[in-house]
């Protein structure tokens, strides 16, 4: 399998936090939230779109909306393919860091 | 969150900024959007919540453009980087076509220049849109007339009379005055007298004195800041003293700016009207003064022009009744005319050409022809272009091919050929500016005017220029690079195409119409030159040759009688008469006349009504052909008159003389008064052949602007030298300014020999143009052609017959332009001669030799490859590959 990027992982841990309701605006927020960087709305976009391309997340349009002022919402969830994705990225990750010791890690823990 | 139903706009400018930025474009995404600027507007209220989006949107904007850029700029570099190689790769087909493009776009660039010069008249006065200058339009006595001026007290009456008038000036010109300080004397021609408020109407600002005073009393003037330079160097002129003719002092009370070029005025000295006020003569009927009008702000000209007839009954009425008896109503009903108008200042440089112009005007008609002749130039090298493109289209189509297998867009390719044209045309510019610089003081003798070239001087040059580049690059480079990008790249790769057919016939068009625009100039100019020789050789009805004009004469005050009879006894002298009307355009006077007793049938006719004396006839070498010349002998010729056939034929009579005319408001008193006529001269012209020879009357009264002096035969300059010796001894010190008649003949033609010049080069200028595209197309045929020439010299043919099939082709190109041309031209000089009263008629001559002035060079030019190939060995060309 292919590696996640640092950037498609944030994108994809995102959508999965916001559970049905991950669009461009919520998910935006929510990834400012967690990383305290700005993410823009153009900055989220070109990630989904190749992680959807990639069979990652699918999306679908939601009904129209009188709140959105009639425009439709493009809902992304999650696809099995992507929570492999980040399971195994994951289990790379802690393999990798159980053989690492850095000293003022440990300490600030 | 408000339940806010209404959707929230995005601003559009916003929205484009978003959609830059963004690939695929959809609902969802607008929805967002539109999502965060509510939200915003929510949180932060109307203002703040607006900055935040903008804020929010250029921070998503700015990444991507400076993205969009850079490959912008790499692809542009690309680009150069191939048209540079292109160009040097193909040296003749580059110098071909940069040269062609240098000639054309200089010949724009000197028209551009000159159009703005001609455009930006009298447009520095500040209040030049609201100014208007008074003329009049006149018919009497079947004699149409328009003057540039007015009788004296039309403008104090307007100012009065008419709410919308501010204010109005009047000017008198001054005629020419020798003028002294100290010891330096000159002629100035420069002179006029105004009313005060001149400067407040007119924007020439004071730099010494003070406008409000300088010109309200007698026998005061303000100078040019040149002329204070040329009398009194670096010392203040104010107050100073002028002495005007050896007469008249005049205290100088201001300096003024120079007046720029663009002025249909310019003049070195303003003398006060007060100076002049007593000799004016206050009457709406002499037309003495120039009168402009300042409106105010808002009036409307056309509705102030429609309140004239009723001033007219209202103020010339008393006159016209003491000259003719009658009322302006009842002398309109048979025909009289007398009808005030209206010119912007704005308009008068281009668009007045009335009597008694301050200065002789441009015409807008020769800037049209400029124009259109410019740019035909620059066509033509356009073409050139488009044809040596579309003709080595073959060799590049290659390129064209692996560049679409590699993955080109037809659009890069487009502009991939635009930019070659582009960039040649941006080398045609450097040399262009190159060569304006080096021919501009050919150009201002040509046009016979100093032009203020300023490079660059003006964001609107650099605009223009830039205008020029684009213009000629992509109209040069539209049709080869759409051409050129449609190859397909499986055939052209396979090596199957060839030029089509459909270029071929746009190749021969495009020649066809060069040759058809280089013979229309041809002709043009060879028929210009043939009138003008007709005009200068007709027989005119006197002798211009051997007059000497002796100007200002009347500077010899009472001495100028003796002058006369001194000169006379010169042998070098034939004879010498002092008048102010010379047979070549000079002064007018016109006068009503009738046949006596024959008022109320006849009615008036306006002449020309000169002034001479006993000497006149002789000098000019008029020909009597009834009665006889005045004469000493008989005391009762002040009464006499001679006139000439048209007055004769218009009089009704076939043996004048021994009859009486009679001539309206020659007397103070106002009634008529008779002279005898007692001979009649055959008609010469007197004004210029566009003009049908008007009714002359010669009658001996004195005036003395000029003394006109009949030479002997024999060395000229010798016999200036003993004239000039005379006048020495009569005013010594005074500059003695002479004209030979022949020369103030010449000038008469001034526009049209000019324009029969600039004709001439642009037509040769279009010639070499071309010819430069024919070598660089017979280049590309001799390459196309070898290997067929080379098989035919095997078989046989010999090298004439080969020069013969090689220059076949391109003859038949411009004989068809000729057959287009000559109707074309026949029209268009026909309209031209038109304005000639007295013209010749068209021959066959030029046509003939435009055609065969076109057909040797363009052979010559196509025979450097023709005979080359011609000439070449067949073992060589066929090896060639």
């Amino acid at each position: 399998m292919k590696f996640l990027t640092r950037q498609e992982e944030m994108v994809l841990l995102a959508v999965r936090m916001l559970k049905g309701n991950a669009y461009g605006v919520t998910i935006a927020k929510k990834l400012t939230e967690m990383t305290g960087e700005k993410w823009l709305l153009n900055t989220v976009y070109l990630p989904l779109d190749r992680l959807e391309k990639k069979r990652y997340m699918k999306s679908t349009l939601s009904d129209p909306s009188s709140k959105r002022g009639g425009r439709r919402k493009r809902l992304y969830t999650l696809t099995k393919a992507g929570i492999k994705a980040l399971v195994e990225t994951k289990k790379v990750h802690e393999s990798i860091w159980k053989k690492i010791s850095i000293p003022y890690l440990k300490r600030d823990l | 969150m408000s339940r806010n139903s209404k959707i929230p706009k995005i601003p559009k400018t916003a929205e484009w900024m978003i959609r830059f930025s963004q690939k695929d474009w959809d609902e969802a995404k607008r929805g967002d959007y539109e999502e965060i600027y509510r939200e915003f507007h929510e949180e932060s209220g109307m203002i703040r919540g607006e900055f935040r989006f903008w804020f929010y949107i250029l921070r998503s904007f700015i990444p991507s453009l400076k993205n969009d850029i850079s490959w912008r700029i790499l692809m542009f570099h690309n680009y150069l980087k191939v048209a540079f190689r292109n160009l040097r790769r193909q040296k003749l087909y580059s110098a071909i076509n940069i040269i062609g493009l240098a000639i054309g776009i200089t010949c724009v660039l000197f028209i551009l220049f000159y159009v703005q010069h001609e455009l930006s008249y009298d447009r520095y006065h500040e209040k030049a849109d609201r100014i208007y200058r008074l003329a009049v339009s006149i018919r009497m006595g079947g004699n149409e007339l328009e003057r540039a001026i007015v009788g004296a007290p039309t403008a104090a009456a307007l100012v009065n009379d008419f709410p919308e008038v501010e204010d109005a000036v009047r000017l008198r010109t001054g005629g020419n005055w020798y003028i002294r300080y100290g010891d330096k004397t000159y002629k100035e021609t420069a002179f006029i007298f105004a009313d005060a408020n001149v400067m407040e109407i007119f924007s020439i600002p004071l730099l010494e004195g003070d406008p409000q005073t300088a010109l309200t009393e007698p026998n005061t003037l303000v100078i040019s800041q040149t002329a204070a330079k040329k009398y009194f160097g670096s010392d203040n002129p104010v107050g100073k003293v002028l002495n005007l003719d050896n007469n008249v002092d005049f205290q100088v009370t201001g300096v003024f700016q120079d007046i720029p070029s663009f002025s249909h005025f310019h003049w070195g000295f303003i003398g006060s009207m007060a100076s002049v006020e007593k000799r004016l003569e206050m009457q709406w009927t002499s037309l003495d003064v120039y009168t402009y009008l300042l409106l105010r702000g808002g009036a409307d000209p056309d509705a102030l022009e429609a309140k004239f007839p009723a001033m007219v009954e209202k103020y010339c009425d008393r006159e016209f009744k003491a000259f003719t008896g009658k009322v302006y109503a009842q002398l309109k009903e048979s025909g009289t005319k007398w009808e005030y108008f209206l010119e912007p200042l704005t308009s008068i440089h281009l668009h007045s050409n009335l009597g008694f112009e301050l200065e002789p005007n441009g015409d807008i008609k020769y800037i049209y022809i400029f124009s259109t002749i410019a740019i035909f130039c620059l066509l033509i090298a356009s073409i050139n272009f488009i044809n040596l493109a579309t003709a080595r289209s073959a060799k590049r189509a290659k390129e064209v091919g692996i560049r679409k297998v590699v993955g080109s867009a037809r659009s890069q390719l487009v502009v991939q050929f635009i930019t070659e044209s582009v960039l040649m045309s941006v080398a045609a510019l450097l040399g262009a500016l190159v060569l304006v610089r080096l021919l501009q003081p050919s150009f201002h003798s040509l046009i016979g005017r100093e032009i203020d070239i300023h490079f660059l001087a003006h964001p609107s040059q650099i605009l223009i220029l830039a205008a020029v580049i684009v213009f000629v690059g992509i109209i040069a480079g539209i049709y080869p690079a759409f051409v050129l990008s449609s190859f397909k790249p499986v055939s052209v790769l396979k090596q199957q195409t060839k030029g089509g057919s459909r270029d071929h016939w746009l190749r021969s068009a495009l020649v066809v119409f060069q040759f058809l625009t280089s013979i229309v100039l041809i002709i043009g100019t060879l028929i210009i030159h043939n009138q003008m020789r007709y005009v200068q050789n007709k027989d005119l009805g006197f002798q211009k040759e051997q007059v000497l004009v002796v100007q200002d004469a009347f500077i010899l005050g009472k001495g100028i009688e003796a002058f006369k009879e001194e000169l006379k006894q010169n042998p070098d002298v034939a004879s010498a008469t002092i008048t102010s009307y010379l047979p070549v355009l000079s002064n007018q006077r016109v006068r009503s006349i009738f046949p006596e007793g024959q008022r109320e049938e006849k009615g008036f006719i306006a002449v020309q009504a000169w002034r001479a004396d006993h000497d006149f006839v002789r000098t000019f070498g008029l020909n009597i052909i009834q009665g006889r010349d005045f004469s000493r002998e008989f005391p009762t010729d002040s009464k006499a008159t001679i006139i000439n056939e048209t007055a004769a034929d218009m009089l009704g009579w076939d043996n004048p003389v021994g009859k009486r005319i009679g001539v309206a408001g020659a007397s103070k008193s106002g009634k008529y008064q008779y002279f005898t006529v007692v001979g009649v001269v055959k008609n010469f012209h007197f004004d210029s052949m566009r003009e049908v020879i008007m009714p002359l009357a010669l009658y001996l009264e004195p005036s003395s602007e000029f003394l006109a002096v009949r030479l002997q035969t024999g060395n000229i300059s010798g016999q200036i030298e003993s004239v000039r010796k005379v006048w020495d001894k009569y005013l010594p010190g005074y500059p003695f300014v002479f004209s030979f008649l022949d020369d103030r003949f010449e000038n008469l033609y001034k526009t049209e020999l000019r324009s029969g010049r600039i004709l001439g080069i642009f037509s040769v200028l279009a010639v070499i143009i071309s010819c430069l595209g024919l070598f660089g197309m017979s280049a590309y045929m001799a390459e196309q052609r070898t290997k067929e020439i080379g098989i035919r010299k095997v078989l046989g043919a010999t090298v004439p017959e080969i020069l013969l099939l090689l220059s076949k082709e391109f003859s038949r190109l411009v004989l068809v332009g000729f057959l287009v041309a000559a109707p074309v031209s026949y029209f268009i000089m026909r309209n031209w001669l038109q304005d000639f009263s007295y013209r010749t008629s068209i021959t066959v001559w030029p046509f003939m030799i435009s055609m065969g002035l076109a057909l040797s060079v363009a052979s010559i030019t196509v025979s450097y490859y023709a005979v080359k190939l011609a000439l070449s060995s067949p073992a060589e060309s066929l090896r060639y590959e």
